[in-house]
């Protein structure tokens, strides 16, 4: 069983408590509070697209390591908005919304930082992992690509 | 006068309760490890159900995640075999309700009232169906006269309402089981209910 684990560093995520934790083994090298997806549901007005906002759980990795991230806002956070999605690409780009950093792993959702501190330790994301700004320097400086993540 | 049915259906209770109450789970031995093996070596997240070490744990890879003690296990009806089986369904009389967004009405500077899914929306009181037809009634240890009241109807259920579902599937000749399982408290019962997810495979051993 023990080949199984991995040797190197891992992340376990539980977003029931809004908690991640850096690991080795069965030791804790960190435990950070994060903001986890709320769950809650958009659908789009007069259409057929409907979102739910969880945060995946499961066994992912990390895919990407970016630094000073842009946010390429999807459809729905304009339909939030009550806005119309725009036509050009260019009008979807948000700076300095993500944080310093961020890790990707797989259907757009990432670890990034952000700017609602105050709200680290609740359930209020779009199914990202929020993370604070000390802790994401962390994540990024000790995390690479291919890190294995747990969420539950 | 008593009515007739009432001494045949005491009869039929007592019976039923006499012969499915308490069964014993096998050994799990090596047949569990390699279950376990089997589990882990898939990418994925997966339960154990270790009632006899009154454990609950949830796994991956073999790296223990979380853990849950379990107060107090009984079983009704045919013990589990040891063999992955996963997770059909969760059911609550009050089940969990994703809130709805208003376009145009969100502002998240957190101005506005929260609202999100959250730990403490999940009910305490559920039943998780397992694809193998076997049936975990899951709550927290009864503490005040609220709990104490659900707690009752439970018994209720356990004495009364199984021991009656039990003669009906032997008559069906479909397999019942079921185990209720008493975890510490009502925080606790809501993580399982939060991180068990339908689809999800266990053991139970």
């Amino acid at each position: 069983m023990a080949n199984l684990s991995p040797r190197d560093l891992y992340i376990v995520i539980d977003t029931a408590n809004n908690l991640l934790y850096f690991k080795k083994g069965e030791h804790i090298l960190r435990k950070c509070v994060i903001s986890c997806g709320s769950g809650n549901i958009l659908s789009e007005p007069g259409g057929e697209r409907r979102w739910i906002f969880d945060t995946p759980k499961g066994e992912f990795f990390v895919k990407s390591k970016l630094k000073d991230p842009y946010w390429i806002k999807p459809d729905w956070a304009f339909i939030e908005e009550g806005k119309d999605v725009p036509k050009d690409a260019k009008d979807r780009v948000e700076a300095d919304y993500l944080g310093e950093y961020a890790l990707g792993f797989g259907d757009g959702y990432f670890i990034h930082g952000t700017l609602y501190t105050r709200l680290l330790g609740r359930n209020v994301t779009h199914g990202c992992v929020r993370v604070g700004d000390e802790d994401l320097r962390e994540l990024y400086r000790t995390a690479s690509v291919g890190t294995k993540i747990f969420i539950f | 006068m008593l009515p007739k049915w009432i001494p045949v259906f005491t009869l039929l209770v007592a019976v039923a309760n006499i012969l499915g109450y308490d069964s014993v789970l096998d050994d799990p031995g090596k047949l569990f490890l390699e279950a376990e093996l089997a589990l882990a070596r898939k990418p994925g997240l997966y339960f154990i159900f270790d009632l006899k070490d009154k454990r609950i744990s949830l796994k991956a890879r073999g790296i223990l995640l979380q853990e849950w003690e379990v107060k107090r296990v009984r079983y009704w009806g045919n013990p589990a075999a040891v063999k992955p089986t996963a997770l059909a369904e969760k059911t609550a009389l009050l089940p969990p309700k994703r809130e709805r967004i208003e376009p145009g009405c969100s502002d998240e500077n957190g101005a506005y009232e929260l609202k999100a899914l959250e730990l403490d929306d999940m009910p305490s009181y559920y039943t998780l169906s397992l694809t193998e037809g076997i049936l975990l009634y899951v709550r927290p240890q009864a503490r005040g006269w609220i709990s104490s009241f659900f707690a009752a109807l439970y018994t209720l259920r356990w004495h009364v309402f199984l021991p009656l579902k039990t003669v009906w599937s032997s008559i069906r000749k479909k397999p019942f089981a079921s185990i209720e399982i008493v975890l510490k408290d009502k925080r606790e019962s809501r993580a399982l209910f939060w991180a068990f997810t339908e689809g999800m495979p266990c053991i139970i051993s």
